[in-house]
C-alpha cells in the first residue's frame, strides 16, 4: 500500500513540477501559436453558403 | 538616396513616432511628401540596372538605388538607404558586415512605415525577457545597439477562394464513437495575404509577426527607409504563388473545420476554385535583436507596426532542471503521505478521487511536455536560419 502511495505521489508531484516549469519557460516565448488566421486577411468577406450536418455517407 | 535638410543640409532620418523626417543637425521636421517630387527627378536620371533586375524582368522606372552590405560570416545581404551605416549583421550578430556595392532593387509599391520606435521595441523586448523564470542573466542585459530596424520584403496576394467540401468527423455516442458526415459550401476573398519574399527570414518567423494592419498601408516612398535597413526580395511573386495558394487553402480549411462539431475532421472530397487576382510587392517593418548565447545566434523580432514580440530566448537548463527536481521532490513527498492516508480509507468515493488525481497528474505531464516541445521548436526557429544553412553548406561543401 505504501509503495502504491509513493507511485501515486511521485506521479502527481513530478507532473505538477513539469507543468510548472513548462509554464514558466513559455512566459518568455511565443511558442508558435500566434500566426495570422483567415479572419485577419479576409476583411469580413467569409461566407458559409451551405451547411448540412449528419448527412448520409456520400458515394462518389 | 540621402535626403538633406533644406535648412542646414544635414541628413534626414524617418521618425516612426511622429511619422516625419527629422534633421540630425538642426532638429527640424518635414513631411515625407515634400521629398516625393525630388525623388522622381533622381529616378529618371539613373542608368541601366544590374542582373537582379533582369532576373525578375523589372522595368527601369520601378527601381531604387541603395547600398548593399554583406556579412562575411553568414552571407546575409542588407540594403541600407540613407545615413545608417552597418556595424554588425542583423541576422547572425557578428561584426563582420562590409560594404559590397551600390545596387538597385525593385521599388515596392506599398510600405507600412515604422510606428513603433526603437525605445518602445527595446521596452517590449525587456518586458518579454524579464517575464520568464529561466532566462539567462547575461541575455537580460542585452546591448541596445544590437536592435536594428529592418523593412522586410513581402508579396501581397489577393485571392478569390470558394469550395464545396464533404467531410467526416468522429462524435461520441454513449460509450462508443461514431463517424458522421457533413457538407459545407463557402467562399471568401483573401486581401493582402502576406508571404515574405526573403530567403533569409524563415516563413515560420515572418508569419508569427502577423497580423500587420494593412489598412494603414501607404504608397512607397524612399524617405521612409532613411535610418533603417531594408532586406531586398530574392523570391519572385511567381515563385511564391503556389505557397500563397497553399496558405490560403490551409486557412480556408481550418475555418471550415471550426464549423464542424466533431473530432478528427477530414475532407473526403472537395472542389476548390482559386483565382489569384493580384500580387504586389511591399515592405513591412520589424525590429531585430540578435544576440549570441553558447556560441549560437538568436534573433528576436518585434512587429514594427503593432509591437508584437516574436521569438524564443534560450533557457538556463541547469536552473530549470534544478527547479523541476526541487518542486517534484517536495510535492511528491507531501502527496505520498496524502495518498497513503487516503488509501487507508475503504471508501469508493475516496478511491474515485485518487483515480481523478492520477488523471490530473497525467494531464499535467502532457501539458508540461507539450509546452516544452513547442518552446524548443520556437527556440530552434529563433536561431539564425541563414547561419545554420551557411554552416551546413560549408560542412557539405
Amino acid at each position: 500500500m505504501f509503495i502504491l502511495a509513493i507511485i501515486i505521489g511521485c506521479f502527481i508531484g513530478f507532473g505538477l513540477a513539469c507543468m510548472w516549469v513548462g509554464t514558466s519557460v513559455a512566459k518568455s516565448n511565443d511558442h508558435g501559436d500566434s500566426k495570422g488566421n483567415l479572419l485577419d486577411f479576409t476583411e469580413g468577406s467569409w461566407q458559409l453558403l451551405e451547411r448540412k450536418d449528419n448527412i448520409r455517407k456520400p458515394r462518389f | 538616396m540621402i535626403y538633406e535638410c533644406p535648412n542646414c543640409v544635414a541628413a534626414l532620418i524617418y521618425n516612426p513616432t511622429t511619422g516625419k523626417m527629422d534633421c540630425l543637425g538642426c532638429g527640424s521636421s518635414f513631411d515625407v511628401d515634400q521629398f516625393e517630387e525630388k525623388e522622381k527627378k533622381a529616378e529618371t536620371a539613373q542608368a541601366a540596372r544590374e542582373q537582379n533586375t533582369q532576373n525578375f524582368g523589372i522595368l527601369e522606372d520601378d527601381m531604387m538605388e541603395c547600398n548593399i552590405y554583406s556579412c562575411t560570416a553568414c552571407g546575409a545581404e542588407l540594403a541600407v538607404n540613407g545615413v545608417e551605416s552597418s556595424t554588425f549583421c542583423a541576422y547572425c550578430g557578428q561584426p563582420t558586415i562590409v560594404f559590397n556595392r551600390v545596387s538597385s532593387t525593385k521599388k515596392p509599391k506599398y510600405i507600412i512605415p515604422f510606428s513603433i520606435s526603437k525605445d518602445q521595441a527595446i521596452t517590449s523586448i525587456r518586458n518579454r525577457l524579464s517575464s520568464g523564470a529561466f532566462v539567462p542573466v547575461e541575455i537580460q542585459h542585452f546591448e541596445i545597439e544590437r536592435v536594428r530596424g529592418i523593412y522586410v520584403p513581402f508579396w501581397l496576394y489577393d485571392i478569390d477562394y470558394s469550395d464545396e467540401q464533404y467531410l467526416s468527423g468522429k462524435v461520441k455516442s454513449g460509450k462508443s464513437t461514431v463517424t458522421k458526415y457533413y457538407f459545407r459550401s463557402a467562399k471568401t476573398t483573401f486581401h493582402n495575404l502576406t508571404l515574405d519574399a526573403s530567403q533569409q527570414l524563415s516563413d515560420e518567423s515572418s508569419q508569427r509577426l502577423e497580423p500587420y494592419n494593412t489598412q494603414n498601408i501607404t504608397t512607397f516612398d524612399t524617405g521612409y527607409l532613411s535610418g533603417f535597413y531594408a532586406d531586398c526580395f530574392d523570391m519572385s511573386s511567381e515563385q511564391l504563388k503556389s505557397l500563397a495558394i497553399k496558405r490560403s487553402m490551409q486557412m480556408f480549411n481550418a475555418q471550415i473545420e471550426k464549423s464542424v462539431k466533431a473530432s478528427d475532421v477530414k475532407i473526403i472530397r472537395n472542389n476548390p476554385k482559386i483565382n489569384v487576382t493580384k500580387a504586389e510587392y511591399a515592405m513591412f517593418p520589424a525590429w531585430f535583436l540578435t544576440f549570441r548565447y553558447n556560441d549560437d545566434p538568436y534573433t528576436i523580432l518585434v512587429n514594427g507596426q503593432t509591437g508584437k514580440v516574436v521569438g524564443a530566448v534560450p533557457v538556463n537548463n541547469k536552473k530549470a532542471t534544478a527547479t523541476f527536481w526541487l518542486i517534484g521532490v517536495i510535492a511528491s513527498f507531501i502527496l505520498t503521505f496524502v495518498a497513503y492516508a487516503l488509501l487507508q480509507i475503504d471508501d469508493e468515493d475516496i478511491q474515485e478521487f485518487i483515480v481523478y488525481g492520477c488523471i490530473g497528474g497525467g494531464f499535467m505531464w502532457y501539458s508540461g511536455i507539450n509546452t516544452l516541445k513547442k518552446v524548443k521548436k520556437s527556440i530552434e526557429l529563433s536561431k539564425s536560419s541563414r547561419m545554420n544553412h551557411f554552416v551546413k553548406d560549408r560542412q557539405e561543401g
